[in-house]
């Protein structure tokens, strides 16, 4: 059969130019810069698909998770942008700008920028007892007592996890996502 | 089995399995390529369809982060990053300067530049405080800087923070007019190797052989060499400015984490060099013409250093720094120092609205040197010893829109004993995408060893009747401070998403500004035959002021190309108390910048690999010196090949072929003139992990 062996062949050809691409697409990806803030705001959506938190974390089934920004929203927009219309589970997600540390509370996650850098200790304190998944972009800042810490390395966004933080938040963080930190801070073993 | 099944399916598709798998196969490919051509044209539209591992992929551009850094602080600054540095095509740091409005740079021959912030610039200018990682390359003996063995390799430097205006409160005596702040980066992000290669016209060879990597868990290093040879410039008059050199340096960083909380960093380097230099100088008290004589001179020193950091809980930290640096410099004076460093600096907040930064500091200093006829120091070796304490408070007045930051030093000098400078700061953050500050702070200029001790030959002659006369700067024991009031104003801007506008203005008094006084003239025997010496002594009998207005913009054209426009304008007026009989020192000062200064940079990613930038800068007649004004055109074409792999080709100074960026006064030697130059450059980074 003289068919199905052309076809086999041009199959092989097919699967070999898409390695290649899918090779060659991250190295693409690779050469172009991107606001850092777009970016981050794309690793915030990402971290509330990894993380579950405890039932008292929401008022019911329906109630919307909630992105809080604290101090000087350094997104503009781009986190609205990353997290509108979409959901995690059947919650809706939503942002908020925090006028003060009251409500920090009412947050699933809250992104302290770096222009905090004089509150941190502050900012902390009011998510300390709280279900809240703190992220941060000042330097140690998963040590500090956050729970994930954004860094850029050689122009790349990376993340330390302190699961010890998240422990005492009562957040579960994925296995997947420790696996991609850079540091995790706090492990028992 | 099913798994077989599928393996075998696979491998022996019937004919309607191939089909669909064909089918899926386009869609896949048509989606990866749609995917590849997004990302090469502009980020993909919404980000978080990425998954984590793409995202980790990304390159960002941390412009935003500088931007946000920028607009909290109460202060004239600018930020070059590291992608300026790149796409700069500078090859040292005084051309990396250029860039920055309210600086002027002048090149006064192929290694010497005259350096300073608003106003008052000159070879040894004394009023700007040059840091390296924090480590202070002030020299003692002029108060200015060497540029010319600053020499470090600009691809381990991390930014350039440069603050026009008083730092003194925080950083101490002498920064009077700004703040020059060279971080270099972490050993972290410099591993791998790293191979640069180049040469041209002016900087003939230049290289960089640099290896970082990792010593167990906690400790990173780097460890590098650099090789510059620069080719002469031509003189004002002849074709040879007899100022080539050539610089040979190795150096190293290690960055360990020691526990959690604390951090240990080791930074040094070597150096060697040789540099050409034409003086004019006398050389004899029998037949005391001025007489122009080149010498090449050997500079060789070095420096190690460690900062100690240990963070508590709660976000403060303190930081203890330890240099000891040294130089030989085989030129006129024939200078060695030695000095050792220690700061301490600490820093927390307090009673939630209050953010406190307070340190202690020890220098000392330890000079000797041989000088000659026409330049020397009484006494020729020098020991002194600086202690300093500074204490600033930053405290939120209304939280998130109004801050205060007062701070003061207080520092104890060898030559006038106790100096204090303080500040106040103000911020009001309106909107989050503006900001107005205001300012006014005292600043102090001290003594340096040549204000004090020199002696300086300037000309001489043989009357028809007596002894040789020799006219000699001499040095004043009793110098006093230089004292600067200044007042700042700035406003900055987020006017659209894409479009950024930085103002600041200013009003600086100053007092006790040097001159030179005559004094009663004497009988000199040594060195041989007996002599009369005209002494001008320093004195400090000039007053004035300066203003002027800094204007910088940064507009985002498109995803690809950054316009970046700037203006400055500078006005200054200077006096002699009544009783000075110094003509000369008010003309030189008023007319040592430029009153008018413009610039326009442009920055665009032609492709993906391949970019190409511009920059075009005009700087306005000096009336000291009668230096013509000058628009000098930069441009660099660059080639990436991946991460690992660039090429550069860059023009300098294509306009104006052979044009004067200094004139030489007194003390300085001849300046040249600046010429047309062109280099290719090869980057090569390899097994960066």
């Amino acid at each position: 059969m003289k068919e199905p062996m052309n076809l086999a062949r041009l199959k092989a050809w097919w699967l070999a130019v898409l390695l290649l691409m899918a090779a060659g697409a991250p190295r693409a990806l690779k050469g172009e810069t991107t606001g850092e803030y777009d970016v981050k705001a794309a690793f915030l959506y990402h971290f509330a698909q990894f993380v579950e938190w405890p039932p008292e974390a929401f008022h019911d089934a329906k109630s919307p998770l909630i992105f809080c920004i604290i101090g000087e929203d350094p997104f503009r927009g781009a986190l609205e942008e990353s997290v509108k219309g979409k959901n995690v589970g059947n919650r809706l997600l939503q942002v908020h700008h925090l006028k003060g540390r009251e409500q920090i509370a009412d947050c699933q996650v809250l992104f302290i920028s770096s222009g905090e850098k004089k509150h941190l200790g502050e900012d902390l304190a009011g998510a300390a007892g709280h279900p809240v998944l703190t992220v941060g972009e000042t330097e140690h800042f998963a040590e500090d007592g956050g729970v994930i810490g954004l860094l850029v390395e050689n122009d790349k966004v990376r993340f330390e996890i302190n699961v010890q933080t998240a422990g005492k938040a009562k957040l579960k963080i994925s296995s997947r996502l420790l696996l991609l930190a850079k540091t995790v801070i706090g492990n028992e073993d | 089995m099913r798994h077989l099944a599928q393996h075998f399916s696979y491998r022996s598709p019937g004919p309607a399995a191939t089909g669909i798998l064909k089918r899926a196969c386009v869609v896949v490919l048509l989606a990866l390529s749609m995917n590849m051509f997004a990302s090469a044209q502009a980020p993909p539209a919404d980000l978080s369809k990425l998954s984590v591992e793409d995202l980790m992929n990304i390159e960002v551009s941390s412009v935003s982060k500088k931007e946000q850094k920028i607009s909290q602080a109460a202060a004239a600054i600018f930020v070059i990053t590291k992608e300026d540095i790149s796409r700069s095509g500078a090859l040292n740091i005084p051309d990396l300067l250029r860039m920055v409005p309210g600086l002027n740079v002048a090149q006064i021959n192929a290694n010497t530049w005259a350096i300073s912030s608003r106003g008052f610039n000159g070879e040894f200018s004394d009023e700007l405080l040059v840091l390296l990682d924090g480590r202070s390359v002030y020299i003692p003996t002029t108060s200015g800087v060497f540029w010319d063995v600053l020499d470090i390799p600009l691809e381990d430097l991390e930014r350039i923070e440069v603050i026009r205006g008083p730092g003194g409160a925080t950083w101490g005596a002498n920064a009077v007019n700004g703040v020059i702040n060279i971080i270099t980066k972490k050993a972290s992000a410099t591993l791998g190797g790293m191979v640069v290669a180049g040469g041209g016209n002016q900087t003939q060879e230049f290289g960089t052989v640099q290896y970082g990597a990792k010593i167990g868990q906690n400790t990173d290093y780097r460890v590098f060499s650099k090789y510059l040879d620069e080719d002469h410039q031509p003189g004002l008059n002849a074709p040879d400015g007899g100022d080539g050199w050539h610089a040979l340096r190795a150096g190293f960083r290690s960055d360990s984490q020691l526990s959690v909380s604390d951090d240990l960093t080791f930074t040094g380097d070597v150096y060697s060099a040789r540099e050409g230099d034409i003086t004019n100088s006398i050389q004899s008290v029998a037949s005391p013409t001025l007489q122009e004589t080149f010498a090449a001179t050997n500079l060789d020193g070095g420096y190690l250093q460690a900062d100690w950091n240990h963070r508590y809980a709660g976000g403060s930290d303190s930081t203890l720094q330890v240099s000891f640096d040294r130089y030989r410099r085989n030129d006129v004076l024939r200078e060695t120092r030695n000095t050792l460093n220690i700061d301490f600096e600490d820093h927390f907040s307090w009673g939630g609205h209050q953010d406190i930064v307070w340190g202690l500091g020890y220098r000392f200093s330890s000079s000797t040197t041989d000088g000659d006829l026409s330049f020397s120091l009484n006494p020729p070796d020098l020991d002194t010893q600086l202690f300093s304490g500074f204490v600033q408070d930053e405290f939120a007045l209304i939280p998130t829109r109004l801050s205060l930051t007062a701070g003061m030093k207080v520092e104890h000098n060898y030559y006038t004993g106790f100096g204090v400078m303080p500040t106040a700061r103000l911020a009001w953050t309106p909107h989050e995408h503006q900001m107005v500050w205001a300012a006014v702070s005292r600043a102090l200029e001290t003594p340096s060893s040549t204000d004090t001790a020199e002696n300086l030959t300037l000309s001489g002659f043989v009357p028809p009747v007596g002894p040789p006369v020799l006219v000699r700067i001499v040095g004043n024991p009793a110098f006093q401070n230089e004292r600067h009031t200044a007042y700042e104003f700035g406003y900055r801007t987020q006017l659209l998403k894409r479009l950024s506008l930085d103002l600041a203005t200013y009003y600086n008094s100053g007092h006790q500004l040097p001159t030179t006084e005559p004094e009663a003239s004497f009988i000199e025997t040594d060195p041989p035959p007996v002599h009369l010496v005209l002494p001008l002594q320093n004195e400090n009998a000039m007053y004035g002021e300066t203003h002027g207005v800094e204007i910088f913009a940064s507009w985002k054209a498109t995803d690809r190309w950054t316009i970046t426009p700037g203006y400055t304008y500078e006005g200054i007026h200077l006096h002699v108390d009544p009783g000075s009989q110094d003509t000369q020192s008010v003309p030189a000062a008023e007319g040592s910048s430029p009153r008018q200064w413009a610039r326009v940079d442009s920055h665009l990613t032609v492709v993906h690999s391949l970019a190409w930038d511009a920059s075009a800068n005009f700087v306005g007649r000096l009336a000291s010196g009668a230096v013509p004004s000058y628009t000098r055109v930069d441009t660099q074409l660059t080639w990436r090949r991946g991460e690992h792999v660039s090429v550069s080709i860059v023009g300098q100074n294509l306009v104006r072929d052979e044009h004067l960026e200094f004139s030489s006064t007194a003390d300085e030697g001849p300046s040249n003139v600046v010429k047309r130059s062109a280099y290719a450059k090869l980057t090569w980074i390899f097994t960066r992990p």
